[in-house]
């Protein structure tokens, strides 16, 4: 359905985002994780045209068989809402300040339909509903700033799989809810990813997330995919020093008394941090922050496949001797 | 004497109504925090944390109940009492990108606590060594917001914060807009700087795993109400209440 080939995304001359290949089959759901500032969002941002103005895109996105990039911006549009819908990741610069919740979730749905108006109203409602937003009264006639950020978070959820979109991109769609909700959301995005047949890109930095609701993981790092796989795969086997660093840094529940209230010693971080676009070395991306860097990680670095669907872009990968630096 | 009390504390954005209605934003809460502790508030999105984080600091009016802080009641303070409790008082908010003007550089933003508290400019050395507590260097004061990662602006943030010397630092969700590596840092930092500074501080977040890593006592915010309240530990382990027993599993679901 979605077929990303030789994208490349540059600002100012420096490449921020680069893909060779990605494809996204009808239902399919995959799922992008890495550091802030690893190109998550400029990657899904340019399947809709919406990277920042100062960017250069090239290559192939084909959605159906539809080439997106260069296509013209009323066409994008018709397709943005109709067939492909976008959870943007900030909910509060994404909503219309001075236009009531009820209209703007409304505009999402007749944009794409000539429902009448009491076909809309129900439509809202339904959706309120679907995005577990309660007291639908209030929500309808408040406007933003009226609500908690989960509360907005939820009505732009609402908005993009308002047309039951073939393809949603969610960009960290869940960040502002508690995990009640959060799991709510996400059970929400399964049914419908299965029902509806919608395939689903969804960026999260939240491994556990990713794993709980896509099969497959990219995880980006200098705007390049650095491993991609199966979920249980990639996390239970990373291959690439990057992947395993990532997992190591994920808080998870404690479990214990040991584990829970001020022990911050159990809190790790990848070493270093993300450089800004432009200061990425040549070669492997991460090889200035690893540990396990050799000569080979200074020049490029081709995919290489680990196993059947597991890939990865790592010269000196932990092998299947070696235990992962994975402590759960 | 705590060092934060609240008691028969009511909220509502509409008050007259909540009080012909009897539906509060925020209901009948009582609890304290002793001076060092560190309190952790989770509970349902849109339960009222960040109503409840701006009553405290006073950004919101008190409905009903009393708030004291250090012994002093909120609703009564006069303007001078007021800008001390501003000082005594730090919040740091969930994205650190709103929480710095776009236009200052970061030199200039850092001192804006001291310049309208302590109605002075801070020295270039003083600025340089509050950077330095956060682990960031003197050349970052001449950047602007948009050259930093959310991690180093949310170091920054928190630098900010501690510049007027607070003793309660309030914290509203500091790291759920930082992916996992960064919220590690940032959550370290906020452990260590309170043990050094003896800070008193309230972290709200929805994210038990955060929570259950670094506070000593938890409570569980529903509907405006306090469902569960106890140590960290207790709560979290071996939680009593419907809704912390639904949010303890929702969160073992999506843990690694
Ligand atoms: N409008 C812009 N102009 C210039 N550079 C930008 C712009 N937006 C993003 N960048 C840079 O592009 C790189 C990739 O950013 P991107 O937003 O894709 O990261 P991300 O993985 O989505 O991070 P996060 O988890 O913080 O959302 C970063 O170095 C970022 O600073
Ligand atoms: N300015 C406002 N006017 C009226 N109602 C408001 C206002 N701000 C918040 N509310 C409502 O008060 C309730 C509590 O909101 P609050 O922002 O405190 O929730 P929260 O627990 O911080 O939620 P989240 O986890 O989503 O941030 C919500 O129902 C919200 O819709
Ligand atoms: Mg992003
Ligand atoms: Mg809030």
């Amino acid at each position: 359905m979605l077929i990303i080939e030789n994208l490349h995304v540059s600002i100012a001359g420096h490449t921020v985002a680069e893909v060779e290949k990605l494809e996204l089959a009808n239902g399919q759901r995959i799922g992008f994780v890495g550091e802030s500032g690893s190109g998550k969002s400029m990657i899904v941002m340019s399947i809709l045209g919406l990277q920042p103005k100062s960017a250069k895109v090239t290559g192939s996105i084909k959605f159906n068989g539809v080439e997106l990039i260069g296509i013209p911006a009323k066409k994008l549009a018709d397709i943005r809402g109709r067939l492909i819908g976008l959870v943007p990741q900030d909910p509060t610069k994404s909503l219309n300040p001075t236009m009531r919740i009820g209209k703007q979730i409304a505009e999402a749905i007749s944009l794409h339909s000539n429902a009448g108006k009491k076909a809309i109203l129900r439509r809202v409602r339904e959706l309120i509903d679907n995005v577990r937003l309660p007291d639908p009264d209030r929500i309808i006639k408040s406007y933003p700033h009226q609500l908690s950020g989960g509360q907005q978070q939820r009505v732009l959820i609402a908005i993009a799989i308002a047309c039951e979109p073939k393809l949603l991109i969610a960009d960290e769609p869940t960040t502002a809810l508690d995990v009640t909700v959060q799991g709510e959301i996400l059970n929400l995005l399964l049914t419908l990813s299965k029902e509806l047949d919608m395939g689903l890109l969804f960026v999260s930095h939240e491994l556990g997330v990713v794993r709980f609701v896509c099969q497959k993981v990219a995880v980006i790092y200098g705007g390049q995919v650095a491993e991609f796989g199966n979920a249980d795969s990639i996390i239970k086997q990373p291959a690439h020093r990057y992947t395993d660093a990532l997992i190591a840094a994920n808080i998870s529940l404690p479990r214990n008394e040991i584990e829970v209230a001020g022990n911050t010693n159990q809190l790790h971080s990848v070493r270093g941090s993300v450089p800004s676009i432009g200061e990425f070395p040549d070669g492997c991306r991460y090889r200035n922050r690893c540990d396990f860097a050799i000569d080979s990680c200074r020049s490029f670095v081709p995919m290489r496949q680990k196993d059947k669907d597991h890939y990865h872009r790592c010269c000196n990968p932990i092998s299947s001797a070696e235990k992962p630096n994975v402590t759960h | 004497m705590s060092h934060i009390d609240v008691k028969n504390f009511y909220f509502s954005y509409a008050p007259r109504s909540a009080r012909e209605t009897g539906i509060w934003t925020l209901s009948n809460l009582n609890f304290s925090v002793e001076a060092g502790g560190f309190l952790g508030i989770v509970g349902e999105s849109g339960s009222g944390k960040s109503t409840l984080i701006r009553n405290l600091c006073g950004l919101l009016p008190i409905t009903e109940g009393h708030v004291h802080i250090d012994g002093c009641n909120l609703a009564s303070l006069s303007a001078r009492e007021m800008i001390d409790l501003r000082r005594k008082i730090q919040l740091i908010y969930q994205n650190p990108k709103r929480s710095f003007d776009p236009r200052m550089r970061i030199g200039r933003s850092i001192s804006q606590p001291i310049r309208s508290l302590e109605k002075r400019a801070p020295s270039d050395e003083e600025l340089a060594n509050l950077l330095a507590s956060v682990g960031l260097q003197a050349e970052h004061l001449n950047r602007f917001p948009h050259e930093l990662s959310g991690g180093q602006l949310q170091r920054i943030a928190i630098a900010r914060a501690l510049s007027v010397r607070p003793g309660i630092l309030l914290a509203d969700e500091p790291t759920s807009a930082l992916d996992v590596s960064v919220q590690a840092q940032a959550l370290k930092m906020i452990a260590e700087l309170r043990e050094q500074l003896k800070l008193t501080v309230v972290l709200v977040s929805h994210d038990l795993a955060v929570v259950g890593r670094v506070t000593d006592s938890i409570i569980v915010l529903k509907d405006g109400v306090i469902v569960e309240a106890g140590n960290t530990a207790n709560v979290l382990l071996n939680p009593q209440h419907a809704y912390t027993q639904k949010l303890a599993e929702a969160a073992a679901v999506v843990s690694l």
